[in-house]
């Protein structure tokens, strides 16, 4: 079967750190947190989130989002594009606010609950030709990223829109506070006093193309794997995620030696930067540089993939590596961890996304071959 | 692009209230794992059971409304303000079910899930059919759990509360021999309907393939 190339031809996002993708990255690379700490979430425990201060709904941005990127592009509509949604929550905010105010359900319209709320909502400003939207957790718009090349490269689609979005709720602070491993301040990745992470809302667009404009970057290759191993709790040794990053180079005929950017997962808790760390060094050793932007962005969850995708996007367009911040004394000792920004030549960048019931992403972008 | 798909092997289960799942002790005898298990869990661990021709690949599982009762459970939790189940927490994703499979049965392979609403077992078929293109067995899966307490007060049309659907697919030059099409079933979930159509239909025929419209 003849592959289609696929190329990042759009995109914009909003988050606690930027309220555009050009903002986002200058914050990034001026170590400047959009994390704060709040009071309300949880009763007497103040902890550190990453919330998009906006004057109208989070709704609204995310319709003007989609117009951002569609102005962007040479597209005139939707209309013969495919949207491919990736979130965690989907409606649950709106779901929530309704039952704690009125104690039951009835009022709760489910097509706004459901995953599913975020394409209905989209379908009542523009006109897609289909949609379809993933779950899966903290990899579910790395996976919609991964559906739209694999509907390119297999030439169903010439267009597909790829929208991560989640917001706030209390089911994921209150939850991943019942899991304990949430930080009152932002978070650390990767070094030896992290002490958890920092639950973030975000919106990611980004407009996937079978054919190149000026600054295209590439969507190489996608690596999907399971860990196999629990629920909540990513192997140890960091198989899994070794197995997303080989098939994700695989796919794009690309050597680790090859790769001089790693956005990790990243997440600031014990057990994820420590068996992502291991898989990383596996891998690659000390030979491409390493960050985690959650200290910045906070996680994003369900949208994190897309977010950290147009991170990669923007390193690759701009040749400047992201840095860690946060990042004092890293606990894996091997890993070349990028400590400041950096102005430097390199062809390809690899995304990794990972997330509960050992679900693992990894996206390799790279300069137009 | 159209794409068919040669079913197989198919299961489905559906219960007015609740499925009853007699074997579940058989197929998971760990008591520790098999308590963790969501109703969805146990569900798709009895399909699997029930298909033939799967020995581990790719899955694709959808549903619209996920893990209903996990989510439930916090709602009702923050509402009382009473602590969080940290296992009701990890047990609420969309792909709590279809880990536990790859769990149950060292399964390291891709598996999404996916959740469109009505659409989603259609979306099914169109992801499995985009997928089964690389020439594997894929197993697809979906299902909705809806029996929860005051389910009444936003449920008018589903007779079937819980219900589950399990195909096993591979990509075929053959001609079909099955409408894709919902079932014509009363009561059962849109989210299921097209993929329970070909599961109903399906052993009544010498060789079941569909059409799946990309």
């Amino acid at each position: 079967m003849p592959k289609n190339s696929v190329f990042i031809n759009a995109f914009e996002s909003v988050c606690c750190a930027g309220e555009s993708s050009e903002a986002l990255f200058e914050a990034i690379c001026a170590h400047q947190s959009g994390i704060k700490t709040f009071d309300e979430f949880i009763p007497n425990k103040p902890i550190a989130l990453g919330k998009i201060e906006k004057s109208f709904s989070i709704e609204a941005l995310l319709e003007l989002t989609c117009k951002k990127v569609l102005a962007k592009s040479l597209l005139e509509n939707f209309e013969s594009t495919l949207l491919v949604v990736g979130s965690s929550v989907g409606g649950m905010q709106t779901t929530e606010n309704i039952f704690l105010r009125d104690h039951h359900y009835a009022n709760i319209d489910p097509k706004l609950h459901a995953i599913d709320a975020i394409a209905h909502l989209l379908s009542q400003h523009f006109t897609f030709k289909d949609d379809i939207s993933f779950s899966t957790a903290c990899t579910s718009s790395a996976n919609a990223l991964g559906y739209a090349h694999e509907m390119i490269t297999k030439g169903v689609y010439e267009n597909v829109l790829v929208v991560g979005f989640d917001t706030l709720s209390l089911t994921t602070i209150r939850g991943f506070d019942a899991l304990g491993v949430l930080s009152s301040h932002a978070c650390k990745p990767f070094d030896v006093s992290r002490d958890g992470m920092n639950v973030a809302e975000g919106i990611a667009v980004l407009l996937l193309q079978n054919k190149p404009c000026k600054e295209s970057i590439e969507l190489l290759g996608v690596g999907y794997s399971s860990d196999a191993h629990h629920m909540a709790h990513p192997s140890p040794d960091g198989a899994g995620a070794l197995c997303a990053m080989q098939k994700a180079l695989e796919c794009a005929h690309v050597q680790p030696s090859e790769v001089g950017y790693i956005n990790a997962h990243g997440t600031g808790t014990q057990a994820n930067d420590e068996s992502e760390a291991c898989a990383i060094e596996l891998l690659f050793g000390a030979n491409a540089s390493v960050s985690s932007t959650k200290s910045i962005t906070g996680h994003t969850l369900g949208a994190s993939g897309a977010l950290e995708a147009i991170i990669c996007v923007l390193a690759l367009q701009k040749q400047i590596i992201p840095p860690n911040t946060n990042l004092v004394e890293p606990e894996n000792k091997t890993l070349h961890f990028a400590h400041e920004t950096k102005a430097q030549p390199f062809r390809y960048a690899l995304s990794n996304s990972l997330a509960f019931g050992g679900n693992n992403t990894a996206l390799l972008f790279g300069l137009p071959q | 692009m159209k794409v068919n798909l040669e079913i197989l092997s198919s299961a489905y289960l559906l219960g007015e209230t609740s499925i009853e799942l007699p074997r579940i002790k058989e197929l998971v005898p760990h008591m520790m794992t098999r308590r963790r298990l969501t109703k969805a869990a146990k569900i798709c661990v009895e399909l699997l059971s029930r298909v033939e021709h799967f020995e581990g690949g790719r899955i694709l599982c959808g549903s619209a409304f996920g893990e209903l009762e996990t989510t439930a459970n916090i709602l009702n939790a923050i509402k009382n303000e009473e602590p969080l189940s940290p296992t009701d927490f990890q047990n609420s994703v969309y792909n709590t079910a279809v880990s536990y499979l790859s769990i149950l049965y060292h399964n390291h392979n891709e598996i999404l899930t996916l959740s469109s609403g009505d659409k989603t077992s259609l979306n099914v078929l169109k992801a499995g059919a985009l997928k089964a293109l690389d020439g594997d067995t894929l197993l697809l899966l979906c299902f909705e759990t809806l029996n929860i307490l005051g389910i009444e007060q936003v449920n008018h049309c589903i007779n079937y509360l819980e219900s589950g659907v399990a195909l096993v697919v591979r990509v075929t030059e053959a001609k079909a021999t099955l409408i894709l099409q919902k079932s014509e079933l009363a009561g059962v979930p849109n989210s299921i309907s097209e993929m329970l159509h070909v599961a109903q239909n399906a052993p009544a025929l010498e060789s079941a393939i569909i059409e799946v419209s990309l």
